[in-house]
Parts: C-alpha cells; sequence; structure tokens
C-alpha cells in the first residue's frame, strides 16, 4: 500500500508541477462565476438558479471529464514514451500498484478540484438566495424547491397482472393479438392499455393512490418547506400532471382528500387547473403520518370539469423533506467524483495499451460509442411496446449485430448513466445515501476495478523498454 | 505561388461579397449589431455551429418530452445565437416557447411568462441581428395577433390583460401621446429600445388604419405587419396586409378596453369609430389583390358581421350603410332578403357557429 500511495503521489506532484492544477482551478472559478453573466432563465428566480446549478456544476463535470482523459491516457503512456516508467518498474514496484497510485493520484486531485468547485458553487447559490433583491415569493420557491433535499415517494404499483393475464388470453381467444409479437410484447402492451384506461377519471368519478410513508428522517429538523412559505407548519409537496380528453377551454375542477388507512380525512384541496403540464400543492407534514396514506381525487360534476387523464408513466407523487442543500450537494459532488474515477480508468487503460495519441483516441471513442449507443437504446424505447412503426426495415446481418452489441453493452453501461446527479440536485430531488452508495460501488469500486485488473494485464505484458531505433 | 494566390484571392474578395450579397448568399458576411463575444463565436465556430445548434436542439427536444421546461430558453437562445441569420430558426423557438411550452404550464401567470419570452426572443434577440428582416416583423406580429388576440388559447383573456396593464404602464391611457414622446428622451428610449416601437410609425398607423387601442394586441400586430411590409421591397406582401386586415377587423369587433380596473373584471367590446378606415383597408386589399378569393370573402364576412354589430349597437345608419355597400359589392340571395331579413339571418348564423360547451 505504501508503495502505491508512493506512486500516487508521485502523480499529484507530477499534475502540480505541470500546473495543471492551477490552471484548472482557474478555469473552473471563471467558469462558476463567468456563467452566470450568460445564463437566461425562465424569468423566475428559482428557474434561473436551477439553471445555474445545472450548467455550473455540468460545465465544471465535462472540464474535468476532458481533463482527467487527457491526464490518465498520458499518464502511463508519456512515462512509457519518455522511459520514465523504468525508474519505477525497476524497483520493488508491481505494475497493478503503478496503474493504481497513477489513479489514486488522478483521483484526489479531482477530489480537490471538485472541492473548490462545490465551494465556489455553494457561495455563489447562497450569496444569491440571500440577496435582498428577492421579494418573499422567490424566496419561499427557493426554499420549498431548490435549496433542499426531498424524497420522492410513489404511490403503491396497483396489482393489474391479473387483470392483464385475462385480458391478454381474451385476447388470444379472439384471434386480435399484433402477429408476429412475442408473449413479453404482449404482455407489456396490453399492462400499458390496462394502466392508462386505468389513469381516467372522468367526471364524477374518484382515483385513490396509496402511499408507504417512512417516518421523517430530516437531519435539519424545523428548516422543512412551509405550506405558506412563510411561517407555519412544515409541508410535503404532491406532484401530478394531466391532460383531458376533451378541448374545449374548461378547467379541470375538482377535490383532492389526504387520508390516513382508517378513513380519517387529514387534508383537502380544491382544485382548478388547466389540463396539462406539472401540477403540485403543499399539504401539512402532520397530514402524511409514517404508514400507509391515501391520496384521493374527486372529479366535478361534468357541468364543472372535464375527464382527467393522469400520467401512467408519471404518476402522482409525494415529495418530503429530507436532506438539507447542503447535504444534497456534497452527494451530487461525491458521484460526480465516481464518474471522474471511472473515466481516469478508461483512460490509464487506454494509457496501458497504447501510445499517447492513439489512446487518447481509443478512451475518447469508448465513451463517445458508450453514450450513444446509450442515447438511441433510450430514444428508441419510447416506441418499443406499444408505439408506432413507420416504415419497413430490412433486416440484415449488419443491422442483426449492431443491435445485439449495442443492446450488451446497455446492460454494462445503464447503471452507471442512471447515476446522473445534477438532474435531481437542481429539482431539490434528495440524492439518497443508497444513490451515493450506488455510485462509489459501481463507478469507483466495480468498473474501474475491472478496468484496473485489466489495464494492470496489459501493462504487464507490455514491453516497456523497447530499444529506439 | 502561394504569395501570388493569396494577393489574387484579395482583390477578388471584395466583389466576390458584392456578388453573394447580390444574390443574397451572404451567410458568411459579418454580423452587424452582435456583441463581441457572439461575434467572435460566430467566426470561430465557423460550420461546426450548425453541428453544435443540432445537439442543443435534440436536448431541447429530449427536455420537452419530458416536461422539462427551464432550460428551453437558453437553449433556444444558444441555438439562435449560433445561427443569427436564419429567421426560421427563430420563428420556430419563438413559437414553440410561446406556443408549446406555454400551454403546458398549470395557471395563467406562468403560461404568460412563456409566450412573453417567446415574443422577446424574437423582438428584443431575433430583431437586432436580422434589423431588416420583414418575416420576422410579421412573426412578431403573429404573435399579437394569434396568441395574444384571438380567442384560440384557455388563457387568452389574461395575456390580453398583462399586455393592457404593461402597455399603461409605458404611456398611461389607450393611445401614446407622440409630442411628450419625442419631447422626453427617457420615454423615447423606453419605447424604441424595450419594445422596439417607433413613435413616428405608430403615428402613421393610427393615421391610415386608427383611432386603435394600442394596450391591447392588434394594434402591435398592425404596427409589427406594416414594419415588415415596409423591409418588403420586392416581395409579395400579401401575408402582411392579411394580417393588418385581420387584425383590424378584430379590433373592430373587440379593439376597445371597457373595463379595465382588474383582471376580474377586464373586458373589450368593439372599437365602432374603426369602421372608415377598416372599410378603407378592406377597398384597398380588393383593388391591390383583384383575384384573391380569401381577400374578397373576408371583405364579405367583415360587412356581414358588421352590419350586425352596428345594428345591435343601434348604430342603425351606419349599419344599413354597411349593408348597402354589402349589397352592392357582394350581392347574393340573402342580401336581396332585405335588411332586416338579412340582421335576422346572420344573427341566426352566428349563433349556429359559436362553440357548445362540454357535454352538450
Amino acid at each position: 500500500m505504501t508503495r502505491t500511495i508512493a506512486i500516487a503521489a508521485l502523480a499529484v506532484r507530477a499534475v502540480t508541477r505541470s500546473h495543471l492544477f492551477i490552471t484548472l482551478a482557474t478555469i473552473l472559478l471563471l467558469v462558476i462565476f463567468a456563467l452566470p453573466l450568460a445564463i437566461k432563465g425562465d424569468g423566475t428566480v428559482a428557474g434561473q438558479m436551477r439553471i445555474l446549478l445545472y450548467y455550473t456544476l455540468g460545465l465544471a463535470s465535462i472540464i474535468l471529464g476532458v481533463t482527467t482523459l487527457w491526464t490518465s491516457c498520458a499518464s502511463i503512456s508519456h512515462e512509457i514514451d519518455e522511459k520514465q516508467i523504468q525508474l519505477s518498474v525497476a524497483k520493488p514496484v508491481h505494475r497493478y500498484q503503478i496503474w493504481l497510485g497513477k489513479w489514486i493520484g488522478i483521483l484526489v486531485v479531482n477530489a480537490v478540484l471538485l472541492a473548490i468547485t462545490g465551494v465556489a458553487v455553494y457561495s455563489y447559490v447562497r450569496h444569491y438566495a440571500g440577496s435582498p433583491d428577492l421579494g418573499a415569493k422567490d424566496r419561499a420557491a427557493l426554499r420549498n424547491e431548490l435549496l433542499i433535499g426531498r424524497r420522492l415517494i410513489a404511490p403503491v404499483a396497483e396489482p393489474v397482472d391479473l387483470d392483464v393475464r385475462e385480458r391478454l388470453a381474451r385476447l388470444k381467444l379472439e384471434g386480435k393479438l399484433t402477429p408476429g409479437m412475442t408473449e413479453a410484447e404482449a404482455f407489456a402492451q396490453v399492462k400499458k392499455t390496462v394502466l392508462i384506461e386505468q389513469s381516467v377519471v372522468t367526471p364524477g368519478q374518484s382515483k385513490r393512490w396509496t402511499f408507504q410513508m417512512t417516518p421523517s428522517r430530516r437531519i435539519t429538523p424545523g428548516k422543512a418547506p412551509v405550506s405558506s412559505g412563510e411561517a407555519g407548519e412544515p409541508a410535503v409537496t404532491i406532484h401530478f400532471s394531466f391532460a383531458s380528453t376533451f378541448h374545449d377551454r374548461k378547467r379541470i375542477t375538482g377535490t383532492w382528500i389526504v387520508a390516513k388507512e382508517d378513513g380519517t380525512e387529514t387534508f383537502r384541496f380544491e382544485m382548478k387547473g388547466w389540463p396539462d403540464g406539472e401540477h403540485a400543492f403543499f399539504v401539512p407534514e402532520s397530514a402524511v403520518p409514517a404508514g400507509p396514506v391515501t391520496v384521493t381525487f374527486t372529479n366535478a360534476e361534468r357541468s364543472q370539469s372535464n375527464t382527467a387523464v393522469f400520467d401512467s408513466e408519471k404518476p402522482i407523487q409525494i415529495l418530503k423533506h429530507e436532506s438539507s442543500f447542503e447535504l444534497n450537494l456534497i452527494r451530487s459532488l461525491i458521484v460526480i467524483l465516481c464518474q471522474l474515477g471511472l473515466v481516469a480508468a478508461i483512460g490509464l487503460t487506454a494509457g496501458s495499451l497504447f501510445s499517447f495519441p492513439v489512446a487518447t483516441f481509443a478512451a475518447m471513442s469508448v465513451l463517445i460509442i458508450s453514450l450513444a449507443g446509450h442515447y438511441f437504446i433510450f430514444t428508441s424505447s419510447s416506441w418499443k411496446y406499444g408505439g408506432e412503426k413507420t416504415g419497413t426495415v430490412t433486416e440484415t446481418v449488419l443491422r442483426a449485430t449492431s443491435e445485439k452489441v449495442v443492446k450488451h453493452m446497455e446492460i454494462v453501461i445503464a447503471p452507471a448513466m442512471e447515476l446522473a446527479p445534477l438532474s435531481p440536485l437542481s429539482d431539490g430531488i434528495l440524492l439518497s445515501p443508497w444513490f451515493t452508495g450506488k455510485a462509489i460501488l459501481l463507478l469507483l469500486i466495480l468498473y474501474p476495478g475491472f478496468f484496473w485488473l485489466f489495464g494492470s494485464f496489459c501493462l504487464n505484458r507490455r514491453e516497456l523498454a523497447l530499444p529506439t531505433i | 505561388m502561394a504569395l501570388a494566390c493569396f494577393w489574387t484571392a484579395g482583390i477578388k474578395q471584395d466583389s466576390l461579397l458584392k456578388k453573394r450579397a447580390a444574390y443574397h448568399l451572404d451567410s458568411g458576411a459579418p454580423l452587424e449589431n452582435a456583441p463581441p463575444l457572439m461575434a467572435f463565436t460566430t467566426v470561430v465556430l465557423g460550420g461546426f455551429s450548425g453541428l453544435l445548434a443540432d445537439v442543443l436542439w435534440l436536448r431541447i427536444s429530449y427536455l420537452q418530452d419530458d416536461g422539462k421546461y427551464l432550460e428551453i430558453v437558453q437553449l433556444a437562445d444558444w441555438i439562435t445565437k449560433l445561427e443569427p441569420r436564419c429567421e426560421e430558426i427563430w420563428n420556430f423557438h419563438a413559437w414553440n416557447i410561446a406556443y408549446n411550452v406555454s400551454a403546458a404550464m398549470p395557471d395563467d401567470e406562468d403560461r404568460w411568462r412563456w409566450v412573453n419570452n417567446g415574443i422577446k426572443l424574437l423582438r428584443d434577440e431575433g430583431m437586432i441581428y436580422n434589423p431588416a428582416n420583414g418575416p420576422l416583423c410579421l412573426d412578431i406580429g403573429w404573435m399579437f395577433h394569434d396568441k395574444l388576440g384571438r380567442d384560440i388559447d384557455e388563457s387568452q383573456r389574461y395575456y390580453r390583460f398583462k399586455w393592457s396593464e404593461e402597455m399603461t404602464g409605458l404611456f398611461g391611457g389607450a393611445k401614446p401621446d407622440y409630442q411628450r414622446i419625442q419631447s422626453d428622451p427617457a420615454m423615447f428610449r423606453r419605447f424604441r429600445d424595450e419594445y422596439k416601437l417607433i413613435p413616428d410609425i405608430m403615428k402613421e398607423i393610427d393615421a391610415a388604419y386608427g383611432p386603435l387601442d394600442w394596450r391591447l394586441p392588434q394594434a402591435h400586430a398592425i404596427y409589427w405587419a406594416y414594419r415588415g411590409r415596409n423591409l418588403c421591397d420586392k416581395t409579395p406582401t400579401i401575408q402582411y396586409d392579411r394580417m393588418i386586415y385581420q387584425a383590424m377587423v378584430v379590433a373592430f369587433m373587440k379593439g376597445r378596453i371597457v373595463s379595465y380596473s382588474n383582471y376580474e373584471t377586464f373586458a373589450t367590446g368593439p372599437n365602432l369609430d374603426l369602421l372608415p378606415n377598416v372599410l378603407k383597408t378592406f377597398d384597398a386589399m380588393a383593388r391591390k389583390y383583384p383575384r384573391i378569393a380569401g381577400v374578397e370573402s373576408a371583405y364579405a364576412n367583415f360587412l356581414t358581421h358588421a352590419t350586425l354589430l352596428l345594428h345591435d349597437y343601434q348604430h342603425i345608419d351606419e349599419s344599413r350603410a354597411v349593408y348597402d355597400l354589402l349589397c352592392r359589392t357582394f350581392p347574393s340571395k340573402e342580401t336581396a332578403a332585405g335588411y332586416d331579413e338579412f340582421v335576422v339571418a346572420a344573427r341566426a348564423n352566428v349563433i349556429s357557429h359559436q362553440p357548445q360547451p362540454a357535454g352538450k
């Protein structure tokens, strides 16, 4: 371990000697303090702040990611090219220790740079949020919706599988199934139909969702959002979106009732809203105690309302305050550090295999192909089941093979891509310890571990003292 | 050899640029009015700016599908800045913001913010980089005419109220005091820089098409169509003329603020004083576009509605005069039945075309 740490210290020293550290820190600070000048929000303070958070940290991640890739590719390959590595391998140091030491060194540099970024972003956010120019409404919006960590609680899934199977059997009997569709595809399509049907609330009808509320695990008691935006009882938010089957310029009118498991009503909210878009209302925290809680929407009569179609794919959610913004920011920085760790591992492995230019090209290609593959899988998933396919596609060997390759790659890539911290952070959504732990496990231990083994193996096999002609 | 090539290219540069401009191929011409950072970025990125714009556009589509709208203004701003000369891009993003995104907002206030963002993108940004672009003026006019002026949006009354509120804050009453604006540099600057309203043009419009209530969107639709038409020296102007007469018809029907104190009581009514200028405009349009059926039918429809409206407001003499004009210009079976019968039939026709309440 001492040898690995020594190599890591050397890597850190190499970075600081090349002025890379100072240059990067300066660029990052410039980005954080100059970007707000070029940012244009939607016209609200909360919107402006969301974009600021997302863009500053996003741009900082991109800058650090590119630099990490470049540094890690150069780290081993340059040393091999310039024969400096011979000084290390001539000592009692295993090659896996060289790889690991360099990776730790790059990680330490990134950690320090990310800490500087985090402090700068936090100072900026606090300065902005504390500005005396902000009105009470803007302050409340920042405090209740943005500078906070809210746990997303989804409703308990409705048991529809039995209904789906019955309907599927009926369709089969009637010969109404789409030809060529597999059992799984047919099941998914029918399930989607059933869920959509259950999301429709016609005038005069009701729909109920059940939530399993957990006891409050808030770290900073007393700082929960309040319903009025001023002094009052801490509140949770209920978010939902719906459309209407009619567009005759009538708002959807109805009543939301929050109740305990035994049916005791704890909160009531009269709604009158346009269909489409995201809707939300505050509920006092005492109205949603730990345990099962039901939320019921009763649509008003036809003369006052329209049919409401709730989004079956993005169901109603309860957002409960559980963490401070500070903790959320720290967790998101940890996840970004994990992502940089993975990038560094890819770069180091490429550097162990190839010369610097080839390593950079190869590492960059791996990242681009992975991101593009994930993007195409993600976008095509929307029409996978039940969607419309326009035109006919000729099945070729190349197409079938590339589809298989991309799909298999996605098994590995998807878990890493899901660990994106910036969107939840800028929406005031909690980055849970589980989420952070998963990022550490996958992006800092498991995936880099694989690259470590592979990179060390390649470095071990590589001839480091080839004669120069 | 290289020096000779550079020297020849240098000599030919000026004449090539002139020919490009003559054939409207001057996409490489330096941007006027652009801030240094933007001019620099446009030159440095060169052909890659289109590629970057595509990537940002993909992100907009993804965000919109996912119901995340906050970033769209920023991305649209960057895309339009990457391709600042392309009016279609300005138009698309402004339209997307004002129509699609605004419709996804839960309340009137949010919707108005997005509609206003769409107008601002075209008026405050697009017009700066394309100061002599007629179609862009038409697009701004369309926002006022269609999004604010017509009843296509559930929140249109709120939009009209907010716009009236803004305009009242700018010049007080229904019509600006042009003399005062000219004598007050601060006020003139606010008109010109903040709202891109040129008092001289407003005065011309009032004389030709007024008296307009400048707190309402119809006056602004006419203003932008008029400005755009003046910028189109060779291209066909029917779209501009069409917007002018359509906006005038709406202004005649509901171009006067009846009650203004707050949103709940905000109401508009007919501006019957516009009648002479609406008739004059339609007459001019009918002469200018003698073979275009749309103009004729719009004129005939206006005369029919004006006859009915003037009758209902007890301006019987004017109503009869308009009816006589209708009989002379567009004689038909309906007009041959006589004035009283025509009014009854026209009212029945209007009622039958009114939207029915839900569930009936």
